[in-house]
């Protein structure tokens, strides 16, 4: 069992295979070599965690994809999200962020793929105002800018 | 950490450019959309994703144009031929004759094509893939004008279709309907690294890049007009295309070339060394020829599509391809009385370890008594049809599979894996056929394309490159579905 330290000073204990879909936790582990001592987490609160977990144990036994491989650069370039990821990306817009930021932090590339698929599909179809709208953004352009948008969305009838 | 106000924010940068390339990607996919461009919406969100996105080279070296009447893309073409650097390009033109008011202005889309081309020419040195779909023919006109000397030492990837254009081409008579060499008219001044080339009939006649280094070749008539002249090719020719020293697939769909009965008169083995995947969907006499008289010693999967399983049969049948390991047969059409032929494709095809067939009773086809015959011999006594076989694809209907799966199962003790329609599989199916132990029986899994080899036009795959041969497997599947149901 691997122990997990969360930025809230919550204490998971996990099995090994799990937690190894990680590849921060698996060099880690690989580099320490077995040790009591818990693994600190200061970028991951403990209910991110749990949804982690939860993301780690569902693809328990799958063969962990090598270390250098990224989906987003293989040719998988579609926004198909499989159904499972799809029920599990089913949160709110917070917790979305905050299992991007985790799954960064961990280096789980495969469920990184999925939460940046999830907000490009969110996206996907909307105007940059819709956009805005949806994420909360400030619209800051300068008026010269503001003038080459106007350009550029005439590019839109031109596909 | 997570901003709850300003969700982004929380997010560096090499994230956000993530999702914009997530973004981007998804919305060429989806073609036909009105919509700006996903890489470009971001850039007029705010200005840190303005700023972000055009200094993202990677963002901008994929163009995509979906003409309408009368729409000039040029200045976004520049911009994104600017803001892309050096990056290579990845070019997808389609122009069309026809504006959403179903009218036509051949002028204005022609204007269009003279002035991309132009710039695409002059950038043709960064040009990784160029991918050109028209109604209109004098884009090819253009085309050849532009392309015939440059040189294109990145192109990986080729496409020149534009056979819907046959409809507005008022005299046929103008082109050619023979092809009877193949001289290299494009990129004259070099084209190394060119290993995809798709041409349909027209693009054809007017195109012809040096294929020496080509991996893949796919040659259609698609749509498939019926009423439309098609071409002739020598069978020189064809022996040309099998012996190109790098070709590992050769696919033809269609109504692209017909051969006369000579084809068989050949006496010698035509070599196709390279080979290793060929993929047929043509009547007349290619597949004879090909089964007959091709030695392609590293051939590892055949495709055949409405192959015509004739009274004249194969031309020899005293030898047979030693790696092939995978047979495909999708609609496989006769002439009711002229099934036996069939035994003379098992014969050449005889070390397969992986059998596809694909069925659905298409009236189109009339594949239905072939079908049946086919699953019958299959289930003969052992060590007659396929005795290699381990892993088989039936994607007929549950009436057909019934009646011959558990022959089919007895008669081949090698077979490990049976993949079958999903609406025949309940839990009596196992004992009903008598499946021993070591056989895995599955449902096809409409998501696993059920054909060896299919159409991958390089890295990234548009909506208007899909595979027809992939196509009428999903068709069968389907059909096969809603009988299920019924």
């Amino acid at each position: 069992m691997v122990l997990l330290l969360t930025s809230d000073n919550e204490m998971f204990s996990v099995a090994e295979d799990v937690i190894k879909r990680s590849a921060y936790i698996k060099n880690m582990l690989e580099d320490v070599g077995e040790s009591d001592l818990p693994i600190p987490l200061p970028n991951v609160e403990s209910n991110v965690l749990v949804k982690i977990l939860e993301y780690c144990e569902h693809y328990r036994g799958e063969p962990l994809p090598a270390s250098d491989v990224d989906p987003a650069e293989i040719g998988d370039r579609s926004l198909d999200i499989a159904d499972w990821d799809q029920k599990y990306m089913a949160v709110d817009q917070e917790m979305l962020f905050e299992i991007i930021l985790a799954a960064n932090y961990l280096d789980i590339k495969s469920l990184l793929d999925v939460g940046c698929k999830t907000v490009a599909k969110m996206m996907k179809g909307k105007s940059s105002e819709e956009i805005r709208t949806l994420f909360n953004i400030a619209n800051d352009f300068t008026p010269e800018e503001e003038a080459q948008i106007r350009k550029e969305n005439a590019w839109a009838e031109c596909r | 950490m997570y901003k709850p106000d300003e969700p982004f924010d929380s997010l560096p940068n090499e994230l956000l450019l993530r999702i914009f390339h997530a973004l981007g990607d998804a919305s060429r996919v989806t073609g036909k959309s009105q919509a700006l461009a996903g890489e470009l919406v971001v850039t007029h969100v705010c200005g840190l994703w303005r700023e972000l996105a055009l200094s993202t080279p990677s963002l901008w070296n994929i163009f995509q144009h979906d003409g309408l009447r009368g729409c000039v893309s040029l200045v976004r073409l520049r911009a994104y031929i600017e803001r892309s650097r050096n990056l290579p390009l990845e070019l997808f033109f389609h122009f069309t004759t026809t504006g959403e008011d179903g009218s036509t202005d051949d002028l204005e889309d022609g204007k269009n094509a003279l002035e991309m081309f132009n710039l695409v020419a002059a950038n043709q040195h960064r040009c990784r893939q160029l991918h050109i779909f028209t109604e209109n023919e004098e884009i090819l006109y253009y085309f050849q004008d532009y392309f015939q000397d440059v040189s294109a030492p990145m192109l990986e990837a080729f496409t020149l279709c534009a056979d819907k254009s046959i409809e507005y081409v008022e005299d046929w008579d103008q082109f050619e309907d023979s092809i009877w060499d193949w001289d290299p008219n494009a990129f004259l001044a070099g084209s190394r690294a060119l290993k995809y080339v798709r041409l349909d009939r027209l693009g054809l006649n007017f195109v012809g890049p040096n294929l020496k280094s080509v991996v893949e070749l796919r040659l259609e008539a698609n749509p498939d007009p019926d009423h439309l002249p098609s071409l002739t090719i020598d069978y020189p020719v064809f022996n040309g295309l099998l012996a190109l020293p790098n070709i590992e697939t050769l696919s033809i769909w269609g109504l692209m070339f017909e051969v006369g009965m000579e084809f068989g008169a050949e006496p010698r083995f035509i070599q196709a060394k390279s080979l290793k995947h060929f993929r047929l969907s043509a009547r007349g006499w290619i597949g004879h020829y090909f089964l007959s008289n091709v030695s392609a010693p590293s051939l590892e999967t055949i495709t055949l599509e409405t192959h015509l399983f004739s009274a004249r049969g194969l031309a020899r049948t005293d030898h047979f391809f030693p790696s092939l390991h995978t047979l495909a047969l999708i609609n496989p059409y006769s002439f009711p009385t002229e099934d036996s032929r069939f035994l003379e494709i098992m014969e050449v095809t005889r070390k397969i370890k992986r059998l596809v067939m694909s069925d659905a009773d298409a009236p189109r086809t009339n594949s239905k008594p072939l079908f049946l015959t086919m699953m019958a011999k299959l289930g003969e006594a052992p060590g007659n049809i396929w005795p290699e076989l381990e892993e088989a694809t039936l994607s007929t209907t549950i009436e057909d599979l019934e009646n011959n799966c558990p022959q089919i199962i007895q008669a081949h003790p090698k077979l490990k894996r049976l993949l079958v329609t999903p609406g025949c599989l309940d839990e009596t199916t196992t004992t009903r056929w008598s499946v021993p132990e070591m056989v895995s029986v599955e449902g096809i899994d409409k998501a696993d394309p059920v054909i060896p080899v299919y159409w991958r036009p390089g890295p990234t795959s548009l909506e208007s490159a899909q595979d027809p041969f992939l196509d009428f497997c999903e068709q069968n599947a389907n059909a096969n579905s809603m009988s299920d149901a019924s």
